[in-house]
């Protein structure tokens, strides 16, 4: 009986939208503002934090100087690396030798189409092994650069979105003029923002000696990391922070990612509070525009609760509409582009996950729960006297 | 008079609903003032009456570094007037995440550049110069860790490693920079040059930047262009900038955040435009006797156009100054966290194109609204229910 009188209310109210045209246009195009702006954000750290994610390997040693924090800011001397491949859990190949890359990054300038400004992105010397250890390298296009010259590959996400990065241009770093040779693919990690260069060729160019910045050892797996780690924690010659490859990145990236959030989401909160004040009034106007009706159905014997309930179902329908259309549109312009961020160029795309539209849709039925409680109420409290008001 | 009145009656006959075409208005603004904001402070430009500095550094990235040997070599060039060099740090205070934007600097060529702009005074200027180890701390970032002037403090940097092998400088704060409109979040510390280079075990002689002002302003186009060529052929070549075009695109890397920006306002005012005009729409609607009674009574239609405007201008009013205010204050706020180098001394700007975003809130606003009472007929408004 209840059920049946609060399904007639409302499908009386969900029909009735029409009549408030614009006011329910109103909050709904507000909603779908709010969803938009924050599943935007949202999608940005989630490309953005993927993109860190997917890059290195649980089962490599990411060695850094101690307190450097960031690969830029390390050096590892030939004596460390030394030290360092005699290391309990590190695999070595048919000749016996250590599988391990020294690596060297250095932050250049590049352009992007459209812009005046110069972006820092990452070039990185790497050895033979570099290669050996990333499984997950492949060249797509072009070849392989040969060792002791002054040839890189460039990886793919970069040279799509920076000037001058095809196969077969010249990059002038100083001095020294080099070749791209190769575009290259890691499944859409960091590394595809970079520039991949011989070792020994960047050491000269940029008067690095022998050294290296970091040290990357493959291990016999994930679980020799702790070994390995109490290793070089033990060995007073050794002032070095070690983490799982994958780790660095993940860290690196989720801080960014991380800030992103944090902005987005007061952002949408805020935009939300907005929204809902322009929600109150529509489902307001929507009591007062029927108080007549209301009242009648009181008096013919409907209850209070179909009259909250009926109102409360048309506020979340508009909302869910608004948290529909603004995911919508955040699919349209947002899901999908490529940018760049951080302080070294990170190239990403822009996700919008399962899990994010479920936020922005959470936070719009939000919205239409909290614009619909007051008028709701108003509505089940309606006299019954306005019913035979003039 | 009077009529001023009477639409302030009208706007708010339903309070509740002015409250919350307010509130609406009042978050929109709150944005404006916060992003327009940070957007106006991106937008650098030198100050006024102060001259433009020039930054000579690395041609392939402002990380990698330059020869000492330049900085004298720069001095030399005709035009140059007075110079400084400094050289990031990469310092932090105990724990790596405690991180100091900190440079290495040359205090008494340093100190004449930057009188003004960190307000240092002769005394400062001496107890600085009397110890090698002292440096010039910020006041936020003082504050932040409790350092008091003649404080020792140890400061650690994620580049560099000591000669003896260990990785912390001691260092005496010789001076606390109190914020100046020019330089208004003190964050930075700024170290003698001198103590780095004879104690760091790697990268001696090696400088990031010199900065330097020429003779006059219509020499630095020339000037940059003499220092540049001048090392062309030399195995680091360098970049002549103005510190503004430097600092413009040290922050277009974070992304484009004009456009971020641009996007999230656009995006909030379309829909308080939208839940404004339809509520509008509809006050006026049930108004609709009421205003034909008014016409009735000789008032005009241009009367009528007249006061509708001017009830949703004031509705934007009310909640648009409340937003802009609250909004310029989050910003103010953030700026003195040290996050943004925001030029206090023009936010005026942005409280001004707020104002008059408001104006133009109010008038699209109350557009339609206000033509269609204008154009209402007596007897049908009359008749209507």
């Amino acid at each position: 009986m209840i059920l049946a009188q609060i399904l007639a209310v409302t499908r009386m109210n969900v029909l009735s939208i029409p009549r408030r045209a614009g006011l329910s246009i109103a909050t709904i195009g507000s909603i779908t503002m709010v969803v938009a702006v924050l599943l935007g954000f949202l999608a940005l750290a989630e490309g953005f934090a993927a993109t860190g994610n997917s890059t290195g390997a649980k089962d490599i040693a990411f060695v850094l100087r101690s307190g450097s924090e960031a690969e830029l800011n390390s050096t590892i001397s030939r004596e460390q690396a030394v030290i360092l491949e005699t290391g309990p859990g590190v695999v070595r190949d048919e000749s016996g030798a250590p599988l391990i890359s020294p690596e060297l990054y250095v932050i250049v300038d590049a352009a992007k189409p459209g812009s005046d400004s110069s972006y820092n992105i990452g070039l990185r010397g790497v050895g033979q092994k570099a290669f050996a250890i990333r499984p997950k390298f492949s060249i797509v296009e072009g070849r392989m650069l040969q060792p002791g010259t002054n040839e890189v590959v460039v990886g793919r996400a970069l040279s799509r979105e920076f000037k001058g990065m095809e196969l077969g241009n010249e990059l002038v770093y100083g001095t020294t003029r080099w070749r791209v040779v190769g575009i290259f693919d890691t499944a859409g990690s960091v590394f595809e923002s970079e520039v991949w260069a011989d070792l020994s060729v960047v050491q000269s160019l940029f008067n690095r000696g022998s050294s290296m910045q970091t040290l990357r050892l493959k291990l016999t797996s994930a679980d020799a990391l702790p070994a390995f780690k109490s290793f070089v924690d033990n060995d007073p010659r050794l002032k070095l922070e070690v983490q799982s490859e994958y780790e660095y990145y993940a860290n690196q990236t989720n801080q960014l990612a991380t800030v992103i959030r944090y902005f987005g989401w007061p952002l949408g909160v805020a935009m939300a509070i907005g929204a809902l004040a322009g929600a109150i009034n529509t489902m307001y106007s929507s009591v007062d525009g029927r108080r007549r009706e209301i009242a009648t159905l009181r008096a013919i014997g409907f209850n209070g609760l179909s009259a909250f309930i009926g109102t409360m179902v048309e506020s979340l329908f508009l909302a869910v509409i608004g948290g529909l259309l603004g995911s919508l549109l955040a699919y349209i312009f947002v899901d999908g582009l490529q940018a760049s961020a951080g302080f070294n160029q990170i190239v990403f795309t822009f996700k919008l996950t399962g899990n994010v539209v479920m936020q922005g849709v959470s936070l719009a039925l939000v919205v239409g729960l909290l614009g619909g409680i007051l008028p709701a109420a108003r509505a089940a409290r309606m006299p019954i006297t306005v019913a035979y008001q003039n | 008079m009077s009529e001023l009145y009477l639409i302030y009656k009208n706007l708010f006959r339903k309070k509740l609903r002015a409250f919350l075409l307010s509130l609406a208005i009042f978050v929109a603004f709150l944005i404006f003032g916060a992003l327009v904001g940070v957007n106006h402070a991106l937008d650098l430009k030198p100050r006024d009456g102060e001259q433009e500095r020039m930054v000579t550094l690395n041609k392939v990235n402002f990380t990698q570094f330059i020869p000492y040997s330049y900085y004298n070599r720069i001095r030399g060039v005709e035009g140059v007037e007075k110079a400084f060099h400094q050289t990031w740090f990469g310092a932090f205070f105990r724990e790596p995440k405690n991180f100091i934007v900190g440079f290495a600097v040359n205090p008494e060529e340093f100190i004449p550049l930057s009188r003004t702009r960190y307000g240092i005074s002769d005394e400062q200027a001496k107890a600085w110069l009397a110890d090698r180890t002292g440096m010039l701390v910020g006041r936020n970032l003082a504050d932040k860790f409790g350092w008091k002037v003649g404080d020792v403090v140890p400061i650690s940097s994620n580049i560099y490693t000591r000669t003896d092998g260990t990785r912390v400088w001691p260092m005496k704060v010789a001076l606390i920079a109190e914020p100046t409109a020019a330089v208004p979040n003190t964050n930075a510390l700024f170290m003698n040059y001198e103590y780095l280079n004879e104690s760091r075990s790697s990268l001696k002689d090696q400088i990031s930047q010199v900065i330097f002002v020429t003779k006059s302003p219509e020499m630095d186009d020339v000037v940059a262009k003499k220092i540049d060529e001048g090392f062309a052929n030399s195995s680091v070549q360098t970049r002549t900038t103005t510190s503004t075009a430097f600092t413009k695109s040290f922050v277009a890397q974070l992304g484009n955040v004009t456009l971020i920006i641009t996007a999230v306002v656009g995006a909030a005012f379309v829909s308080i435009l939208l839940v404004i005009g339809n509520t509008m729409i509809m006050a006026i609607r049930e108004r609709t006797r009421e205003i034909a009674v008014m016409k009735t009574i000789g008032f005009s239609a241009a009367r009528i156009f007249r006061m509708i405007i001017l009830e949703t201008v004031m509705l934007s009013f009310v909640g648009g100054i409340l937003g802009l205010a609250l909004g310029m204050y989050v910003l103010v706020y953030v700026s003195r966290l040290g996050a943004i180098p925001l030029p206090l001394d023009e936010a005026w700007i942005v409280a001004l194109q707020g104002l008059g975003l408001m104006v133009v809130l109010g008038l699209v606003t109350g557009f339609i609204p206000a033509y269609s009472a204008m154009r209402l007929n007596i007897v049908t408004g009359l008749g209507r229910d």
